[in-house]
């Protein structure tokens, strides 16, 4: 029995049921089915045509069955491309498209018939009352025809709802997406999470490269080139206030040139710390802990590598989490630890402060989230008022 | 000196190469690769290899891969590594890797921006060519800031200066002069530093030590 808001609005009061929109809505979404009835019979008229047919009216049906009172069907997965034949949906799709060819059918012929009578009993009463009309060739039938019109009348909304009720059920029975199918779907998503991930850490890796390779080695070099113009100048300007003019504008360039550079390493160990690609997550982890003003510890031991994307992203939770923690709970100790086991990774950071940590707390929190939930994993916030303060980032293990 | 350069990057390359025949130094070989680099110390056997960390085929860190290569196959032959990193992990790996022999050849780590303090650079490639250590002043000073409970936390403000200012080869007075103190007062100063790191006279070359211990607290725990 599936849920429908017009059945249970008739269950529960069929006289009230009258006045709701149901009869309406049901009596629309019959009648688009009636329509598009014509083109399913088209369709299955050129075979070719089918599999596309019967998807496009499962897409429509999915939004339409909420004019019968249901919940609207959840769709395919997207970016699913053009309909592959092996796909159980597409088969289920199908056999929604040939129900419907006998549900619109049924739908069709009772409209069409319903329609002619009630005209018809309106006819029998102008008759009755002895006005005289060409559509009716037999005033006998008169007297019988206005009992049914009046029957038809009265009885349609619920004839109406229910047949609506009917073709909804089998509509939510045939295009909801089966568990397996959700699954594949999880599993699809987490895969273009990755791949995404991936992208997005080759998009550093790219910007990280043009810096090194051409930005990084302009201005070493431009600092070599100005060593040597130092050079020439104090061979070719007598000592004197000339050259330490011309020496001091040297230096002043120099310290640019340098101060440049300084910037750029900072910038290019943001993207991507050296140490994390080299030597790894616990190296970087342990890394970083040195390099907060406050005692931090690190426990990843006997944690191998991961996937790059994977290791990036802890990288980025974790050293978010530090900063956060100085920044919000002044702590006198973090402690970050690292454990894996065959299929799951968890990243704990833990610090002593203040507590209260929230999303509240800036976007750093917000971009932990969103970074754990594109591995497909969760992050525990447990951060009491008072302290102390737990960020566990929990992830399965990619192979 | 006999000096063999690798650097991927032509206009550093030739710029290095004029800078070191400015000297009076000998250019034996300029190669663009790590490979070429391996290939042209055993042909030329030079007296230092200056190379740049990042370069082909794999253009992650083969130069210094191919520098320690050097450091266990020619323990004579002085590394200079010229880096955009102030990465200590990479300066660790380098001059933790003890060079054998009496004669063990010196190990420098400096930041390319470096080459162009002209004078300080030719003065640390004397100081390798002569068996010493030589740091980036920058590199010491980021090690120097990172948080960790080390026996270096043990050192005064002045201690560390004077530890940061031996990490880059300066002798005593040079150092004396750099901070306008006497001689005799930095002499004071490395005393208590060997002390606080528990180096014994006998430890041979004490201020490489010292410098070692200090590059030590910057190494992963895992080899």
């Amino acid at each position: 029995m599936y849920h429908s808001a017009a059945l249970t609005a008739l269950r529960r009061s069929p006289v009230r049921f009258w006045f709701t929109r149901w009869p309406w809505t049901s009596l629309a979404y019959l009648a688009i089915g009636a329509l598009l009835w014509i083109f399913t019979l088209l369709a299955f008229t050129f075979i070719g045509t089918i599999p596309y047919w019967a998807r496009w009216i499962a897409t429509a049906e999915r939004h339409r069955v909420r004019l019968a009172g249901f919940r609207p069907i959840p769709g395919r997965p997207p970016g699913a491309g053009l309909p592959g034949l092996q796909e159980p949906l597409l088969w289920r799709e199908i056999a929604f498209a040939l129900a419907h060819m006998l549900i619109g059918l049924f739908s069709f012929v009772a409209l069409i018939t319903g329609t002619t009578l009630v005209f018809a009993a309106i006819v029998a009463v102008f008759v009755l009352a002895g006005v005289d009309t060409p559509l009716i060739q037999d005033p006998s039938q008169a007297p019988l025809l206005v009992p049914v019109g009046l029957l038809i009348v009265v009885a349609s909304p619920y004839a109406v709802t229910l047949l609506a009720y009917v073709q909804g059920a089998l509509a939510t029975a045939l295009l909801s997406p089966r568990a397996e199918e959700l699954q594949t779907q999880v599993a699809s998503l987490a895969r273009a999470n990755i791949a995404e991930l991936d992208r997005f850490e080759g998009e550093r890796q790219r910007i990280e490269r043009d810096l090194h390779d051409g930005t990084q080695q302009h201005l070493a070099t431009s600092a070599m080139r100005l060593g040597m113009l130092e050079l020439d100048v104090r061979e070719t300007f007598p000592p004197g206030p000339e050259q330490d003019s011309a020496l001091e504008s040297l230096e002043a360039v120099r310290r640019e040139t340098e101060l440049a550079l300084d910037t750029l390493r900072d910038v290019v160990h943001g993207l991507r710390p050296r140490t994390l690609i080299d030597d790894g997550l616990g190296a970087a982890l342990r890394e970083l802990a040195r390099r907060v003003p406050i005692n931090a510890t690190v426990d990843a031991e006997g944690v191998g590598r991961f996937a790059l994307p994977v290791e990036s992203s802890l990288y980025y939770i974790a050293s978010e989490a530090v900063t956060n923690a100085i920044k919000h709970a002044t702590p006198d100790h973090i402690h970050i630890e690292l454990a894996a086991t065959f299929d799951r990774i968890m990243l704990t950071v833990s610090d002593d402060g203040l507590g209260g940590a929230n999303s509240a707390h800036g976007t750093g929190m917000v971009g932990m989230y969103e970074r754990t939930s594109l591995l497909s994993g969760e992050l525990i916030v447990d951060s009491p008022p008072g302290g102390p303060t737990r960020i566990i980032a929990d992830i399965p293990r990619p192979y | 000196m006999r000096v063999v350069i690798a650097e991927d990057a032509a206009l550093m390359r030739e710029g290095l190469t004029a800078l070191l025949q400015r000297f009076g130094h000998q250019v034996v070989h300029a190669a663009e690769d790590a490979d070429e680099l391996l290939r042209a110390v055993s042909d030329h056997r030079p007296d230092v290899v200056i190379t740049d960390v990042r370069m082909p085929p794999r253009n992650l860190d083969d130069g210094l891969r191919a520098a320690l290569t050097i450091r266990a196959e020619h323990p004579g032959i002085g590394i200079l590594v010229l880096s955009q990193y102030l990465g200590d992990a990479y300066a660790a790996k380098l001059i933790a890797e003890p060079a054998n022999g009496p004669r063990g050849g010196g190990a420098g780590y400096l930041l390319k921006d470096r080459v162009g303090r002209v004078t300080d650079f030719m003065h640390s490639l004397d100081v390798i060519a002569g068996g010493g250590i030589v740091i980036d002043p920058k590199v010491v000073g980021h090690l120097m800031s990172s948080g960790r409970p080390h026996a270096l936390d043990t050192l005064s403000e002045r201690e560390r200066e004077v530890l940061g200012r031996m990490a880059t080869g300066e002798s005593n007075a040079h150092i004396a002069a750099g901070l306008h103190v006497t001689e005799g007062a930095v002499v004071k100063h490395i005393g208590n530093i060997f002390a606080k790191l528990g180096l014994q006279a006998q430890d041979g070359n004490r201020r490489v030590l010292a410098v070692l211990t200090y590059l030590q607290a910057a190494r992963p725990e895992d080899p």
